[in-house]
């Protein structure tokens, strides 16, 4: 085999991750150092990243992202010999040149870049950072065999035009020069702020990309759309789509003025607060026991979540409806007891069938089993569910059995187990877990019937307010065969169980529960986070199959606070829109007819809310984060001195007739 | 523009028989014991080296395996050249959905498609005597409805990449040779799978 020459070499990049999906959110990230080489070879040009002290490990393949334990060939005896002890096998990451798609390169504080590779397939490898250095001579290196161009929206985003194995010569002098131009632009603007220290910087690039200043109005002309790279998959999917989308997507016919594009630099600046603590809580109730101002507290937990697991164990049982908000302590007592007899009898309702009734009793037998295998399988890589024969695991399972009694209509269905895990991590109790999970159940089972309708109905929803809040993506994702946001199912049904780390979940649980601002806040979530990866989806022209695997690996690369304050500015837009059409109203449970919420809005100065003067929680500060690279002040309510100028300021329309 | 010869496969069976194991250590070459359940579904590619000129590349939809979600299903085996129907050895009634799965892809996709047929867990049939799945009778059944049966092991490897080649073989006699393309994908190049105990549908030791 003809040898390798390597064209680039670089010791020393890091890549920094979380190890686990169950680290808590204060964790340091991981820092795995190592080497990127690109080569090339006589099948083409690869690039790879071996972590330090694994050059000599060989593999039957290489990993690209995710998965967990690796299996190694030896080569001399060729017996498969598992390797658990080295988790820094799947940080080793290859991939032909040819494969890439785009790489945005960030340039922070101190002068450290940082690259993000994504491929064609949709893939997202983690952020490599040069911190000795390099990113430029690679970016070169990568001009010289791909037709790599910057984009014309996004000064860090290059893209590779076409799918020719080799740019010719001419046009890689061409990228040269824009990227000697580009080097010297807006450094300015990159950098994070001076007092800020460098792990947070870090830690907050390394997330979630970035928030546009602008979007896409024009047509690009260096990516002509008539270039459709995926072509190849269109005729699939479109298949596909078809027969999903029949019953989907009602049109946007009802007459109202959309918003071409989100333009977050000019809504209202938003913090989140400091969590909710023992003390704060503990102070909330009257002599009764009854909690004085419910909706003051609800929405506390909304703006910083709640403390402690400790604190969740008593919180959750309100926000869970096990116990009702205006109950006493004596009720409580009370309500404690009966539930525990009830759970009781359900549970010896079940015990009690005997071997010959199960061979009787197929669909009772096929959820039995059904549940067996998904509670073997129910995060174990948390500490909780680790090992074999957990306790945690068996009671897990008594409780979805006992659901299957209390509501047999539905029975188990995959997922459940998903839902039912944070919290008998946070309850920690047999009883109290069940009825916590009941009434989870009653806001999510829908989630679960047969028919599938409403989750249908809520991408549904997605679409109906993508198309009113940034008309442009929700165009783009018709044409290219995604506008039923089935990327979006897993999201949706297990409510980002699968998206963030597993404190993360519980503190986005606790604000989603509250209601605070309006209903389905988890549509704008989700919306938030798509219309944040907007430039890479059509830059890339990633069509549904790329959009679905990117989603796929963003999962616990997203940072909860960021993507909480977008989705609060999204409400802002919409819920201050002069008009609001009725369909999107009715998604958000907000009241429709003209003005009347604007007035209310604006008037009470709900909007901008600095409600907490310390650091709010979390790492992320909305300011030094990707809304403060664009160089965007914010706007700030005293520039604001008429209700229409800021109005004004906030809309940027454009009516689009139709799609 | 050339581009490497690709096609569209879809993996169906019960839930927990280990379609997504089977599609990460095809990818990556990887194992991990309990793996968490899919939800709707995934998307995988993976470049294979046919022969010496010859890379396809698949592309590979990995679905939820519950009854509750059969419903999706269409939307991912519309339009697949092929599709790889797992079922588990140690578990009798996985093999009856199995043969569901094989009778639907036929009525919607045609005798066209190459369809796989994966017992898989096949390292519990000699490590723990769990078998409850006779190779033999399978075989029979996978040669009267034209599939591409084995047994594969997920947690060793064993007849991984082997299924999925015949797979790929098969697409690609198929298909068109305007439409297959020069090597340009895998490396470093694929090193021979060790030779594990499970076998092919022809194999002694199928018997447990």
């Amino acid at each position: 085999m003809a040898k390798d020459t390597v064209l680039f070499e670089r010791n020393y990049i890091i890549i920094k991750e979380r190890s686990s999906q169950n680290e808590t959110r204060a964790a340091p990230l991981d820092e795995i150092t190592g080497t990127l080489t690109i080569s090339e070879h006589e099948r083409g040009k690869f690039f790879r990243f071996v972590p330090l002290g694994l050059e000599d490990v060989m593999t039957d393949d290489w990993a690209l992202i995710n998965g967990g334990h690796s299996v190694v060939y030896d080569k001399q005896d060729g017996d498969s010999v598992a390797v658990p002890s080295s988790p820094l096998l799947k940080y080793r990451l290859h991939f032909n040149l040819n494969d890439l798609r785009s790489v945005r390169r960030h340039h922070m504080a101190h002068g450290i870049a940082h690259m993000v590779f994504i491929l064609k397939d949709g893939t997202t490898l983690p952020a490599f950072y040069f911190n000795h250095g390099g990113s430029k001579e690679l970016l070169q290196k990568l001009a010289q065999s791909l037709p790599l161009e910057k984009s014309t929206q996004d000064t860090r985003l290059y893209i590779v035009k076409d799918d020719f194995p080799q740019a010719d010569s001419s046009q890689a002098i061409s990228v040269f020069d824009q990227l000697n131009l580009f080097d010297n632009s807006n450094d300015s603007v990159k950098r994070s702020q001076g007092n800020e220290s460098r792990r947070t910087a870090v830690k907050s690039f390394s997330r979630v990309t970035h928030f546009l200043k602008d979007t896409l109005l024009g047509q690009n002309d260096m990516i002509p759309t008539t270039e459709n790279f995926d072509r190849k998959l269109t005729p699939d999917i479109s298949a596909l789509i078809e027969s999903f989308n029949s019953d989907f997507r009602e049109s946007n016919n009802d007459g109202f003025e959309v918003i071409y594009k989100v333009d977050f630099k000019k809504l209202p600046d938003i913090t989140r607060g400091q969590p909710l603590t023992l003390k704060d809580w503990q102070m909330s109730f009257d002599k009764d026991g009854r909690i004085n101002d419910v909706n003051k507290l609800k929405e506390r937990i909304f703006r910083g979540g709640l403390e402690s697991n400790s604190l969740r164990r008593d919180v959750w049982r309100f926000l869970l409806n096990y116990y009702p908000w205006t109950s006493t302590y004596e009720e409580r007592i009370e309500i404690v007891k009966q539930r525990k007899a009830e759970y009781l009898t359900m549970k010896v309702q079940w015990k009690s069938i005997n071997e010959q009734q199960k061979q009787r009793n197929s669909l009772f037998r096929d959820r039995g089993s059904l549940i067996d295998k998904d509670v073997a399988r129910t995060d174990r890589t948390h500490d909780y569910f680790a090992g074999e024969n957990n306790v945690h695991l068996s009671i897990l399972h008594d409780i979805l059995m006992t659901y299957n009694m209390y509501n047999f209509d539905l029975g188990y269905v995959q997922g459940m187990n998903d839902l039912l895990s944070p919290i008998l991590v946070t309850m920690e109790d047999e009883v109290d877990s069940f009825w916590c999970f009941v009434g989870l159940m009653s806001r999510m089972e829908h989630n679960f019937h047969l028919d599938q309708s409403h989750i249908k109905n809520q991408l549904s929803n997605l679409h109906t307010l993508l198309q009113f809040i940034d008309a442009e993506l929700a165009k783009y994702l018709v044409e290219n065969n995604a506008s039923n946001m089935y990327f979006f199912f897993r999201w949706m049904l297990i409510c980002f169980k699968r998206e963030f780390s597993f404190d993360d979940v519980m503190y986005l649980w606790e604000v989603i529960w509250t209601d605070h601002i309006c209903h389905n806040f988890e549509l704008l979530i989700c919306l938030s986070i798509l219309i944040s990866q907007k430039t890479v989806i059509m830059e890339s022209k990633f069509g549904f199959t790329e959009i679905l695997k990117f989603f796929n690996d963003l999962s616990c690369n997203l940072d909860l606070d960021t993507c909480l304050l977008s989705a609060e500015k999204l409400y802002i837009q919409i819920s201050t829109h002069r008009d609001i059409p009725t369909s999107i109203a009715k998604i958000l449970g907000l009241p429709t007819g003209p003005n009347q919420r604007l007035l209310s809005t604006i008037e009470n100065a709900t909007y901008p809310r600095k409600i907490y003067t310390e650091q709010p929680r979390g790492t992320m500060n909305l300011d030094s984060s990707y809304f403060r690279q664009e160089s965007c002040p914010s706007l700030s309510p005293v520039q604001h001195e008429t209700r229409e100028a800021l109005l004004n300021d906030i809309f940027t329309m454009t009516p689009v007739t139709e799609f | 523009m050339s581009r490497p010869g690709h096609f569209k496969m879809v993996l169906l069976g019960e839930s927990a028989v280990g379609k997504s194991s089977l599609a990460l250590r095809f990818a990556k070459g990887q194992y991990q014991d309990h793996a968490e359940s899919t939800i709707g579904a995934a998307f995988l590619t993976h470049t294979l080296q046919i022969d010496a000129d010859t890379t396809l590349k698949v592309e590979l939809w990995d679905t939820a395996g519950q009854e509750r979600y059969h419903s999706l299903a269409p939307m991912y085996y519309r339009g697949a050249q092929a599709a790889l129907v797992v079922y588990d050895i140690t578990n009798a009634d996985s093999l009856s959905q199995a043969k569901k799965w094989v009778k639907e892809l036929r009525t919607a996709n045609g005798i066209d498609m190459i369809i796989g047929l994966a017992g898989n867990k096949a390292d519990l049939a000699t490590t723990v005597n769990k078998r409850k799945v006779d190779a033999r009778e399978v075989a029979e059944y996978a040669d009267d409805n034209q599939l591409i049966f084995m047994e594969t092991s997920a947690k060793r490897g064993d007849n991984v990449s082997e299924i999925f080649m015949n797979v790929a073989r098969q697409v690609a006699m198929k298909q068109p040779t305007n439409t297959l393309n020069k090597p340009q994908g895998a490396f470093p190049p694929t090193k021979p799978k060790p030779k594990g105990n499970s076998s092919c549908c022809s194999s002694s030791d199928s018997k447990s």
